[in-house]
């Protein structure tokens, strides 16, 4: 996570919100950790919001703090 | 999901788009669909992102931010034969906009290529004269003609 969204955004990229970011040539890329996806498709409606609303206040998305309110929706 | 997909960005008609493509090409399937929850930014139960896998490509089709699609980035088809070069021009384009050298722009904004198999190989050929010839042939046309980029290229 971190390799990628340094290296991509290196030399005159840009970081935007929920893990997008705009590389120097202007292109855009979300660097998303792979747990994301089982996070955000949980049945429980509470978990997935939980994730949303955590996801929301990111820039580079933080897998920890993703587990964290995951986890503590239960 | 492999390593590496595809995220196009919709303002609201992401759900429409993912059956479009779907229904266009062959070994195409929505695979997920993710709602929007309570904690917005869009309208509760309405689809964020639906995944389509088009022949093992995933791409996240998904309702965003008001952005704007641009031929700066495309989606590389590449074609077995000339009918499915005609079959894709023909279902992509509808409603869309056709441009030159085998590029579109569908109904919904977003760029294709459609490429007949071996025209890469032609361009790449050692004898300059000969991968020449098939980009002038190219420089001609809308639609890609596999048959009349070969003639130029056996000609030359």
């Amino acid at each position: 996570m971190d390799y990628f969204w340094n290296s991509l955004i290196a030399g005159g990229g840009e970081e935007s919100k929920c893990g997008w970011l705009k590389d120097k040539f202007g292109l855009s890329w979300q660097v998303v950790p792979k747990a994301l996806g089982r996070y955000l498709s949980d049945p429980d409606r509470k978990k997935t919001d939980r994730v949303m609303q955590a996801m929301l206040q990111m820039k580079k998305l933080e897998i920890a703090d993703l587990k964290r309110a995951y986890e503590q929706a239960a | 999901m492999k390593k590496l997909n595809t995220c196009l960005c919709f303002n609201g008609n992401a759900e429409e788009a993912a059956k479009f493509y779907v229904s266009v090409f062959k070994k195409a399937k929505i695979i997920d669909t993710l709602l929007w929850g309570d904690t917005g930014p869009g309208p509760k139960g309405s689809v964020l992102a639906s995944t389509i896998d088009i022949g093992g490509h995933e791409i996240v089709v998904m309702n965003g931010p008001d952005f704007k699609f641009t031929p700066a980035a495309s989606l590389f088809v590449v074609c077995e034969n000339q009918a499915e070069v005609d079959e894709y021009w023909d279902k992509l384009s509808a409603g869309g906009e056709i441009m030159q050298c085998g590029w579109l722009t569908d109904k919904f904004g977003v760029t294709w290529q459609i490429v007949p198999d071996g025209l890469m190989e032609m361009h790449k050929d050692k004898n300059p004269k000969k991968a020449a010839a098939v980009m002038q042939a190219m420089m001609q046309m809308k639609k890609l003609d596999i048959n009349v980029l070969k003639r130029a290229y056996d000609a030359a």
